[in-house]
């Protein structure tokens, strides 16, 4: 017995006819034609011959070739259900519309669009580097370290000459500089009772960085081109996002993989131990950071054996990162920020301060071992700090993380409390790591790092180490260069102060700021309210059925594909910073109407003033 | 957001009741199959019960009861305005703060400071290098940077929220932005890096401190006053600065120190009991660089707008900003010349600069008393003020059209010149 007939849109797959829900009870077909599963249609099947020519159409002998010519197979996608190709072809396309876009505000809004409630993110940050986890910063952003060495660049006889010049006219002045902040009497947050060694530690050297960095530029501010027209900021606001392929599944994941393959009406295609694809959010802020308009000369050319993967490298990782301390999951908007705006023209980073405030961290120096691994938590913050430094900057090149570099970055990065100095170099040459491009790419990144130097010479803290302060020098003096191709930025069209629709510039400057500021985790979170299974609802109505007796209105109780069974995948809804709300206009209004009425009241009173005089005798007598 | 976290917070003995089948299950191992993954691999499997004793339970109390109690113990800051507080005293002391104003505005700072206008703006060989300086970058290396601190920082925070007096109970969108202390703070120190490029040698002979907090007290009309400052950062310098004028009564003469009756000099200071006694500057005075050249204060109260509301008018302002430097060279005195000395060798002088950020006003006071409350004494003391200066007329970024415009140089102008003003 057939008691309702829903006619499915072709989208919503088979899965819809299987589903509890409906069997039984509908009957369902689908609109293109196919007539939906075998068996349960009551329509004639549309089958053709499948050697048939079509109507009307003849075979001709110049028609045929001596050798056949197939169509190239693409082999990624050839062995793919259609449901995968749809899914390809679509990451495709959004790839194809964030490359589109003119300038960085777009593009990093168009990378938001596809998630409501942002992306699921691992947060990246410089609290704490865990113990020996520098093989896992290596491999989230593909770079190759090299050990206590710098690049060429800064062996060349010129600018050993230079700074040599320069260190012995600044060495007296640091010294001075030094003595002056170490000779402090208490501080105002010396005596706070929240402030840990950490924190503190983090604000000396903050201090120490801004004098040393002040007497330097003071000197070289004057002499050298690049440093006088630099821009310098305190603290900025470094944030990068990106896709990481190549993980292992967590055991949540292989669990339900696992499931999936057993269930009847939705067959996992993966493996169990299939690689997994996550976002990874960086959010730092360096002590002190040069910006110049032309990147740092690159350390090595693009085409060198250095800059491609060596042979037989493994491109799956195999821990799970969670060993590694980084399991902090959070929704996030994704935010490209290198510090500033992108409409200050000084967007390269030429050097950048961080603390090592970490090392001091509770957890750290509970553990011996811990504290011994100093070296190789270092190196992971160098690699991390420059990386995501690095990509917010291409970004603001026109960049993002689809589309390959067509020249490399660098950047050069400084790590101290003030008394211990580590060095490091690091050169971008890609940044397609999501799980689509991982796979075919063939190049990587290299950091060059020091190891830690002391600044005095002695335990007495009176002579300077003139090695270490010649590196600082050097540092200060690589010479940014302009990038030598003919269109640096081909992805960008025009900035967004140039667009000629106020309409649309204003909707996406508006959303722009509010995702990159996470306004609404921030501000107005109840909004934002993520889609939720509450725990009474995961025991009785999910593990085990004992309200059946309900109807089935909550989310998770929908069939599959139906319409609001996924609310969490929902796009992003632009928001018009025009917009006022019906009750708003209303008051608004009454306000205006209120205070005219008493302006008009105000007028007849100052006018009955004048009458009141010539009236009055006449109300005196009546009265 | 998840809610479930939050609502289970303050009922989780309750929950812990209801979920007790949970906490007793029986654990169990689970089979990740290692065991044989490391015999294919040819490594010998023990069990490990063979090396695990059996506990003994009488080692182990079971009655919890019987434990002591573990609390941790943390300290806790003491509340603020109690006897119970370390730093309180019975004897209140008036106390002049960063958040507090002179009511009667400049005439009250007068009043307090005995100290006369000599003449409107700054001393005439301040400006008149002041007017000699040409600025070797041109204007576009300071537009840049006043656009870096109010437009293109990238660092964003809840700012206070915005109110409509018409209309009290209207909610506005919370504004976020840059806040006032770090584009002040961005400004302040790239603006000096410009300044110091330019003349390096001067540069080295100055330091730059931040951070810093200090606090001077003072007898007044018979009561102690304390005054506390933090100023947004410090110019030190090897030696003070000169003096402009002589100490000598016959400059002074003419000039009537401003009479505010019935009000005392120092109306509407609040009475504490609960303060540090003693003056205090961390910078020690064993240091390279032990005196104040020059003090930069910011207008701004953290988290709030009252910063901005009508009763901080121009007058009461101005009077800050007198306030202020009477309060670094009273620093500088103490410093100079030891703590209890009331009356002065020779002059002290400081240079103070109160920004909020769109607007400069720079003053000058020279010390030449500390005898206050004297009024037969006739010397009197100097103070030389500007009006608000404007840096710009307009700023802002509007949904994406950047507006920047009147940008006016003399500020920065007036800055170099007080960076440049003589040590002895």
């Amino acid at each position: 017995m057939l008691r309702t007939i829903i006619v499915c849109p072709a989208n919503w797959g088979t899965h819809a006819a299987n589903c509890r829900a409906f069997r039984g009870n509908f009957l369902c077909l689908r609109n293109d034609g196919s007539g939906g599963r075998r068996g349960w249609s009551s329509l004639p099947r549309t089958s053709k011959s499948r050697f048939s020519y079509p109507e009307g159409m003849v075979a001709h002998e110049d028609d045929y070739l001596d050798e056949a010519q197939y169509p190239e197979i693409d082999e990624e996608t050839h062995q793919f259900s259609k449901y995968q190709k749809d899914k390809h072809q679509t990451m495709l396309s959004w790839h194809q519309t964030i490359r589109d876009q003119p300038n960085p505000e777009a593009k990093t809004l168009e990378i938001n669009m596809p998630r409501g409630y942002g992306y699921r993110c691992s947060i990246l940050n410089e609290e704490r580097f865990e113990y020996a986890s520098e093989s896992v910063y290596k491999f989230l952003t593909r770079s190759h370290l090299i050990e206590n060495e710098l690049p060429d660049v800064y062996s060349s006889p010129e600018l050993i000459k230079e700074a040599k010049h320069y260190a012995e006219k600044l060495r007296e002045p640091i010294l001075e500089a030094l003595n002056f902040e170490s000779n402090h009497q208490s501080r105002s947050y010396d005596g706070d009772l929240e402030q840990t060694t950490k924190s503190i530690d983090l604000k000396r050297s903050q201090s120490i960085v801004t004098q040393i960095n002040r007497v330097i530029l003071s000197v070289l501010g004057g002499e050298v081109d690049h440093l006088s027209n630099c821009q310098v900021d305190l603290s900025p606001k470094i944030e990068a996002f990106w896709l990481m392929g190549g993980q292992q599944p967590t055991n949540r994941m292989r669990e339900s993989r696992l499931k999936l393959q057993k269930s009847k009406f939705r067959k996992c295609k993966k493996n169990e131990y299939d690689p997994i694809e996550t976002p990874f959010q960086y959010k730092g802020s360096p002590l002190l950071q040069l910006r110049c308009e032309n990147p740092v000369n690159n350390f090595v050319d693009a085409n060198s054996p250095h800059c491609t993967l060596p042979p037989n490298t493994p491109l799956v990782f195999p821990y799970q990162l969670s060993n590694y301390g980084i399991g902090q999951v959070k929704y996030n908007f994704a935010s490209l920020v290198p510090g500033t705006w992108a409409s200050d023209n000084h967007r390269c980073s030429h050097i950048a301060f961080h603390p090592r405030h970490h090392l001091l961290d509770e957890a750290v120096q509970s553990s011996e071992y811990w504290v011994a691994d100093r070296e190789n938590s270092l190196a992971s913050q160098a690699i991390l700090t420059s990386f995501g430094r690095l990509l917010a900057q291409a970004l603001y090149f026109g960049f993002d993380q689809f589309t390959e570099l067509n020249y490399p970055f660098s950047s050069q990065t400084i790590i101290t409390d003030g008394l211990k100095w580590t060095f490091s170099a690091y050169q971008l040459n890609t940044i397609r790591l999501a799980a689509l491009h991982l796979h075919k790419n063939p190049r990587q990144n290299i950091c060059w790092k020091m190891n830690s130097m002391n600044i005095f010479e002695d335990a007495e803290l009176k002579t300077i180490n003139m090695t270490t302060l010649e590196t600082i020098l050097k540092f200060y003096l690589n010479k940014p260069k302009q990038i030598a191709v003919e269109n640096p930025t081909p992805y960008l069209k025009s900035p967004l102060s140039t667009w000629d629709d106020e309409t649309r510039k204003e909707i996406v400057f508006h959303n722009y700021r509010d995702m990159v500021s996470q306004r609404w985790y921030v501000v107005n979170y109840r909004r934002r309210m993520y889609p939720e299974v509450y725990e009474w609802e995961n025991i009785y109505k999910i593990r085990h059925q004992q309200r059946f007796f309900e109807p089935r209105r909550r989310f998770f109780e929908l069939p599959l594909d139906f319409p609001g069974r996924y609310p969490y995948d929902k796009p992003y809804g632009l928001i018009d910073p025009h917009f006022v709300g019906k009750r708003m206009k209303f008051l608004m209004n009454e306000l205006d109407a209120n205070k005219e009425k008493e302006r008009i009241e105000e007028a007849k009173r100052t006018q009955s003033s004048v009458y009141e005089v010539e009236d009055d005798p006449k109300e005196k007598r009546r009265k | 957001m998840r809610l479930t976290a939050v609502v289970r917070m303050p009922m989780l003995h309750k929950r812990m009741k209801d979920l007790s089948w949970k906490r007793w299950r029986k654990p169990g191992i689970m089979d990740l199959g290692m065991e044989k993954k490391l015999r294919d691999e040819g490594v010998d499997v023990i069990d490990a019960n063979q090396f695990v004793r059996e506990m003994d339970r009488n080692l182990y109390p079971t009655d919890w009861r019987t434990l002591p109690d573990m609390k941790p113990v943390f300290p806790k800051p003491p509340a603020p305005n109690s006897r119970d507080h370390p730093d309180w005293h019975d004897k209140p002391v008036m106390v002049f703060e960063q958040e507090s104003f002179p009511m009667e505005g400049v005439n009250q700072a007068q009043a307090f400071t005995k100290s006369v206008q000599v003449k409107d703006g700054l001393p005439d060989s301040l400006l008149e290098s002041c007017n000699f300086i040409k600025l070797q970058n041109p204007g576009d290396a300071a537009e840049r940077i006043v656009k870096q601190a109010f437009l293109w920082d990238a660092y964003t925070e809840k700012l206070p929220n915005l109110k409509n007096f018409d209309f009290p109970t209207r909610v506005f969108r919370r504004p976020m932005g840059i806040p006032a202390r770090r584009s002040n703070e961005l400004l302040m120190r790239n603006l000096l890096r410009l300044i110091e490029q330019d003349n390096s040698s001067e540069a080295l002979s100055k330091m730059i401190s931040n951070d810093e907090e200090f606090r001077v007290n003072v007898k007044r009309h018979g009561s102690d006053v304390q005054m506390r400052l933090s100023p947004l950062m410090n110019i030190m310098s090897k030696r003070p600065l000169c003096p402009f004028l002589d100490s000598s009564e016959s400059i002074t003469e003419n000039h009537q120190i401003p009479n505010i009756y019935p009000f005392l000099s120092t109306a509407n200071f609040n009475n504490q009991n609960v303060y540090k006694e003693g003056d205090f500057f961390s910078v020690s005075a064993n240091s390279a660089f032990p005196h104040i050249h020059t003090a930069v204060f910011s207008h701004h109260i953290p988290g709030s707008h009252t910063h901005i509301h009508p009763r901080w008018n121009d007058d009461r302002y101005s009077g800050a900003t007198i306030m202020y430097a009477f309060a670094t060279a009273l620093l500088g005195a103490r410093r100079k010349f030891g703590d209890n000395s009331s009356t002065l060798p020779e002059p002290v002088t400081s240079q103070v600069v109160h920004l909020t950020g769109k607007e400069f006003q720079f003053a000058v006071f020279q010390l030449n008393t500390l005898d206050l409350d004297n009024d037969s004494s006739k010397i009197k003391n100097i103070v030389w003020l500007t009006d608000k200066i404007n840096l710009f007329s307009h700023i802002e970024n509007k949904l994406g059209t950047e507006l920047f415009d009147g940008y006016n140089p003399e500020p920065f102008k007036i800055l170099k010149g007080l960076y440049s003003s003589p040590t002895i």
